[in-house]
């Protein structure tokens, strides 16, 4: 899971290039895996068995360890390394869950800061295990999970991947469940257990960024402005020019 | 520099060939002069090969067929692409940025070691290396990043589907890797199931958002959608919220629509939705926040509270009611 900001950041000038700058506001759970964890729970209460929430980032990033914990999660552990890259990420989640037996890694399909879609594939590649992105369904079955998988266009897979396996989340898989305050303090109270990148044979580093700017539009929207009802009339005469055209 | 090697893979749905692919063979063409392109297709054995893939401008088409690849098996192609791209060594990789591509392009640069730039709005080689920008913090930035080649991209969808070619690109059969034991089974393709008011086959659609707060505020836009004639759609949040069903949710995980008006209402416009309004020929944006992504790809857009405007609008569409013309098709 991953710890991002509630806002886009601003942009600076840095030593090394531009870069973003820290919000000072604590970080929440990407969306994509806080369904991920919720998911997982799910899957523990199903089958009964282990939950560990595992996320890479600094020290700030504990906060979305300890809402994992409050919801359910048996323990948590924090890959102390302050990265953007995706391949690193993948890297390091892969050391740590060959050193520990996992059946399942469990994650989201994007970040809703870096908008990669990456660490899942690179960590089923570097782990050389069956995965599947994009999944709006889990089902188990013997030794393997069942999984709906997103094609596109309305457009879906079924398919069945043995276990061990990597599988990425999509959005709306279950219903999110809401960490209880009082599960939030009591799972602050047992800081989760850092790892060092060194410590698992990762030289981790950072995306150099080229260039910071505005997205490039594909359109500039003509703006309309004025009192609703003006507005409303502009809009009927476009929309009813365009059914005419 | 020699000419830049790049293979492209290709994107089939059963034996039709996915438009993406010929988007993919023109951006790599145009990543640097002279580059030779070659399109990788995996297929299921005596499927025949497709002209939409000769003809999609690629200098070479390499064909891999074994029934593992007749439909898309993320493990089977991830390690089929892995092995061919091991063997050329490409100078670049490239995959769409779609539900196939985001898991093979990954994995295919954790596996053979190389950088990764994935979800790219565009590229190019500059100076031996590759310039790749992207979008980050849903759409708020756009960022450039510099990567040593060889390298792997993958490309988000963006602009029009690319014309076939009259030049018909050489045919190679290639070697497969061994793709017994996969630890990954297709059990069943699910096609889409549409119920009433197909949004894809709608002249008018309004698409709602999660600006929309309530789903008890839907009816607003059913009214709206009822005035004007359309039906209504949505993004990706309230279907997982669970106010809408997913058959009418717009976007790369949705439909993708065609109509001549799209009426956003409380939408921000995530990279995900507009991949879904490509084809709509006038898009109609209201959102409250000015910096909504939504209006770098709206033709008309209304800063404002939808609350306002969508009330507004019924009024006027019921006082001229009469003298719109449905073209309400199907």
């Amino acid at each position: 899971m991953k710890a991002v900001e509630r806002e886009p950041p601003r942009a600076r000038d840095g030593p090394a290039g531009p870069a973003f700058e820290r919000a000072s506001a604590a970080p929440i759970i990407n969306e994509c895996d806080d369904y991920a964890i919720d998911e997982a729970v799910r899957l523990k209460r199903t089958l009964s068995g282990r939950v560990r929430a595992l996320t890479v980032g600094p020290l700030r990033a504990s906060e979305v360890l300890y809402q994992a914990v409050a919801k359910g999660c048996d323990d948590a552990v924090r890959i102390d390394c302050d990265t953007d890259d995706p391949l690193t990420v993948a890297r390091l989640i892969a050391a740590y869950v060959r050193e520990n037996a996992f059946d399942l890694v469990l994650t989201g399909v994007e970040s809703r800061d870096e908008m990669a879609s990456a660490v899942a594939p690179a960590v089923a590649a570097l782990l050389d295990r069956p995965f599947a992105m994009s999944v709006t369904a889990i089902e188990p079955a013997e030794g393997a999970l069942v999984v709906d998988k997103e094609m596109g266009g309305g457009h879906f897979q079924r398919l069945l991947l043995r276990l061990p396996a990597v599988v990425a989340v999509q959005s709306g898989i279950c219903r999110l469940t809401y960490a209880p305050t009082a599960k939030v303090l009591q799972a602050r109270r047992m800081p989760p257990r850092s790892i060092q990148p060194a410590a698992l044979g990762v030289d981790a580093g950072r995306t150099v960024l080229a260039s910071i700017g505005a997205p490039a539009k594909l359109r500039v929207a003509e703006m309309l402005s004025g009192r609703p009802e003006e507005v409303a009339a502009a809009l009927l005469d476009l929309i009813e020019g365009a059914l005419r055209g | 520099m020699t000419a830049l090697d790049i293979l492209v893979v290709a994107e089939h749905r059963a034996a039709e060939v996915e438009p993406v692919t010929h988007q993919l063979v023109a951006l790599a063409r145009a990543v640097s002069p002279g580059a030779r392109v070659s399109l990788l297709a995996l297929q299921g054995p005596g499927a025949g090969v497709a002209a939409a893939l000769t003809r999609a401008g690629a200098h070479r088409l390499l064909v891999c067929e074994h029934e593992a690849l007749a439909s898309y098996n993320p493990e089977a192609y991830c390690r089929t692409v892995e092995d061919v791209a091991r063997r050329l060594s490409p100078d670049l990789l490239v995959c769409g940025h779609t539900f196939q591509g985001m898991e093979v392009g990954p994995w295919v640069a954790a596996r053979l070691g190389r950088p990764l730039a994935s979800n790219c709005v565009e590229v190019c080689v500059r100076d031996g290396r590759l310039a790749a920008e992207r979008l980050v913090y849903g759409g708020a930035w756009q960022v450039g990043l510099s990567l040593a080649l060889p390298a792997v991209v993958t490309l988000a969808r963006r602009g029009a589907p690319a014309k076939q070619e009259a030049h018909e690109a050489d045919i190679e059969r290639v070697e497969l890797p061994d793709l017994d034991g996969l630890a990954t089974e297709v059990v069943d393709s699910i096609a889409p199931q549409m119920g009433e008011g197909d949004i894809t086959r709608s002249d008018v659609v309004v698409g709602v958002g999660r600006g929309i707060r309530d789903p008890a505020n839907l009816a607003l836009i059913e009214e709206l959608a009822h005035v004007l004639g359309g039906v209504v759609a949505c993004s990706r949040p309230l279907v997982d919220l669970e106010w809408m069903p997913h058959e009418r949710q717009v976007g790369a995980s949705g439909r993708e629509i065609n109509a001549r008006v799209y009426l956003a209402c409380g939408i921000s416009g995530a990279a995900q939705h507009l991949a879904g309004i490509g084809g709509v020929q006038t898009v109609i944006a209201i959102n409250k926040d000015a910096s909504a992504p939504i209006f770098g790809m709206s033709h008309v857009g209304v800063v404002g509270d939808l609350f306002e405007v969508v009330p507004a609008l019924i009024a006027e569409a019921r006082k001229r009611r009469g003298s719109l013309v449905s073209t309400h098709e199907g």
